[in-house]
């Protein structure tokens, strides 16, 4: 199997369309930005990280015996109680975008083309 | 005086004058438009109807309730900012049919008949290809064609089945019409091909990221969810709507994972979200229809509001492909700002409007206990914010810098764009105003602590599936190519039909060509050639009889023959006898 990105998938620049009006190209002006800085993107993930880790840990307030807030259940009682277990929102979300992602990379090696695939 | 103006004609009536302005003024007369016209549709009555006769039938141009009110705000408000946003378009023909669209949007919601309805929904199908065609370039007029035809076809299944509606029941009346009637079948039909349901979605991810900037704007803002009124309309509480759209909220997701052109990207996102549109109307009770409305309403908000910020993109840069855009919010920071917003507002952040009116459908789905389906939703909601919230800012306007430096978005776009954003955030902090203007009566409060704390939770685990697969190197690069879909059928397919076609019937229509010449060939040749002949023969045989010589036998059998051939006889006597015939006959019958 060819890996994805040796693939040659994109057209010949020769067919690409013409500059349309309203196009603005310009020089780099060398100016610094905000995540040119390594040191910018790493404190936002960490914050990030720090952020997930509080969210989680908000789920004991609920926790009977532990916290003093109860859980406003979406469904009836005793219909789908995991709705109530600590962090299910949590690991559904982490749990369904890594399913997808790894569901999605399997669907392209079934459907993607070349990308003048149509116009052969 | 102007209050009984009918809501769409400032739209349909200024559109047609629009061809006819100069340049400037034209730009400045279609923002004005929606403008009059959203002035005029506050003055209109609920209640207000507006009964026509006409070749016999009684036709309601005009119905005004709740229902319709709102959809109607909802187009003018989406108008005005579409307007504004393409202020920099010179095209007369792109601006004209952009308020004609935007009129006929709204009179179809306004059709109180399903004549009435239909004739606005070819008018919608007409006028909007154009926002596809105005790219002018062969990718577009492709797929503008392609688009042409799936509405024509919805447009068809919806008149055959309101031909059938009228014989079974004798009203045209557009209200609840249910699929028990083959007539109500057919009309389903036609509304879920404009609703982009699964297999016939694909018009959608077609055309849209083919139109031009503003061209896109229009067509997220109108055509789909006019179909989406029309469901709610007549089809409210149909069961098969639940499965339907809890597929369309699932399966688009995986494709935009890996589709590169950003705005394909918006638009598999917009199939998503009309599946919670769906979902609701499925379920059919108060709480899930409002929902189902309220999200249509702010779908048309958000989503216009991101369409608008790739439309920027693409207008500065030239550019629209994940794989070639990259650091943009050095140049394009207001553009970015308005982008993020719009990408909350879609993935249902508290205080941002997608939070208050994703999460109705989500509960209706939970009150009849449909657990299947309420995991559906909310594994699609989690994929929202996948591909649409972090996806499409994040490879447009930060990811690996791709060197491109340009300009911010011009004036007019950044303030439709700011127009958007504040109405986005608007109705995400009160949206007890959106919940005042729906149409059904049902008590909903998003904002408690337990909403407000498990979506932040499934977002930011969303999020951090997306940083950590990125830092893994999991996450599937952007590539320029291209994915199959269901239109593989009639595009690859097709020619595939008409290879075959061409080898049968064209193979056929060569064989019989062949046939037939050989046939006329031998006839006019050695059938043609063959009383010469025989009287040669017969002339041969005669004179052998007669004793003559040989050679002078064959001599005078050739000549005979040629004479033949030559028609050379002397004819004269049997001639006159042939004419002094016809002349009898003739004396003969005019007596």
């Amino acid at each position: 199997m060819i890996p994805e990105t040796e693939k040659p998938m994109a057209k010949p620049a020769a067919e690409s369309d013409p500059p349309e009006e309203g196009v603005v190209l310009l020089a780099d002006s060398g100016r610094r930005h905000l995540f040119d800085n390594p040191a910018n993107v790493k404190r936002l993930i960490r914050g990030f990280w720090v952020a997930c880790g509080l969210l989680l840990a908000l789920d004991l307030l609920f926790l009977p015996g532990v916290g003093p807030l109860h859980k406003h259940m979406s469904f009836a009682e005793g219909v789908l109680d995991a709705e109530d277990w600590p962090g299910f929102f949590c690991f559904y979300g982490l749990g369904a975008c890594v399913a997808l992602v790894l569901l999605a990379k399997l669907l392209r090696k079934v459907i993607m083309r070349r990308e003048d695939y149509y116009d052969r | 005086m102007i209050a009984e103006l009918h809501p769409a004609a400032i739209l349909v009536v200024g559109g047609v004058l629009a061809f006819f302005l100069p340049g400037r003024l034209r730009q400045v007369w279609c923002v004005g438009l929606p403008v009059l016209g959203l002035v005029n549709m506050l003055g209109v009555q609920h209640g207000a109807t507006a009964p026509v006769e006409f070749m016999g039938h009684h036709l309601e141009w005009l119905r005004v309730d709740k229902l319709s009110w709102l959809f109607g705000l909802l187009f003018h408000i989406a108008a005005v900012i579409a307007a504004i946003y393409s202020l920099h378009v010179k095209d007369r023909v792109q601006l004209g049919t952009a308020m004609l669209y935007a009129g006929s949007a709204v009179g179809a919601v306004f059709a109180g008949d399903l004549l009435t309805l239909f004739v606005f929904w070819e008018l919608l199908a007409v006028t909007s290809v154009f926002q596809v065609w105005g790219r002018r370039n062969p990718a577009a007029l492709g797929a503008g064609l392609r688009y042409l035809l799936v509405h024509v076809a919805s447009g068809l299944l919806v008149l055959i089945g309101l031909a059938m509606h009228y014989r079974a029941t004798g009203s045209l009346a557009f209200g609840h019409l249910g699929l028990e009637s083959e007539g109500g079948l057919l009309i389903f039909m036609g509304f879920g091909i404009k609703c982009a349901f699964p297999l016939v979605h694909t018009w959608l991810v077609d055309a849209y990221p083919a139109a031009t900037p503003s061209g896109a704007l229009y067509l997220c803002s109108f055509t789909t969810k006019v179909a989406v009124y029309a469901m709610a309309r007549g089809f409210a509480g149909e069961g098969v709507l639940i499965g339907i759209g809890a597929l369309m909220a699932m399966f688009p997701i995986f494709y935009a994972v890996i589709e590169n052109d950003l705005r394909r990207v918006l638009g598999y996102s917009m199939i998503n979200q009309i599946g919670f549109m769906m979902v609701g109307i499925g379920i059919g009770t108060p709480l899930a229809l409002n929902g189902a409305v309220a999200h249509a309403f702010n779908d048309v908000l958000f989503k216009g509001l991101l369409f608008m910020s790739m439309g920027a993109v693409l207008y500065r840069t030239g550019k629209i492909n994940g794989s070639d855009l990259g650091g943009l919010y050095k140049s394009m920071p207001w553009t970015a700002g308005f982008c993020m917003v719009g990408a909350a507002s879609i993935s249902a952040f508290p205080l941002f409007s997608g939070f208050v009116s994703k999460s109705m459908v989500m509960s209706a789905a939970a009150d009849g206990g449909m657990v299947w389906v309420w995991l559906a939703l909310l594994f699609a909601a989690a994929g929202v914010f996948h591909h649409a919230g972090i996806k499409i800012p994040f490879f447009a306007f930060f990811a690996h810098d791709s060197g491109i430096r340009t300009k911010e978005a011009p004036w007019h776009m950044l303030l439709a764009m700011g127009l958007g954003a504040a109405l986005c955030i608007g109705i995400g902090c009160f949206p007890q105003v959106l919940y005042g203007l729906l149409p059904w009566e049902a008590d909903y409060h998003p904002y408690t602590i337990t909403h407000v704390l498990s979506q932040t939770q499934l977002l930011f685990f969303s999020a951090l599936a997306f940083v950590s697969l990125m830092l893994l190197k999991i996450y599937p690069p952007e590539l320029r190519s291209v994915n199959l879909d269901a239109d593989w059928f009639w595009r690859k397919g097709g020619a595939g039909v008409l290879r075959a076609v061409d080898v049968c019937f064209n193979g056929l229509n060569r064989w019989a060509h062949a046939g037939m010449m050989r046939t006329v060939a031998w006839v006019s040749g050695w059938g043609g050639d063959a009383p010469a002949r025989l009287v040669g023969r017969a002339a041969g045989g005669w004179y052998r009889l007669q004793g003559v010589a040989p050679a002078a036998r064959e001599e005078r059998a050739a000549r005979l023959a040629q004479r033949c051939r030559d028609g050379g006889f002397r004819v004269g006597l049997m001639a006159g006898a042939a004419v002094l015939m016809v002349a009898a006959g003739i004396l003969w019958f005019r007596r």
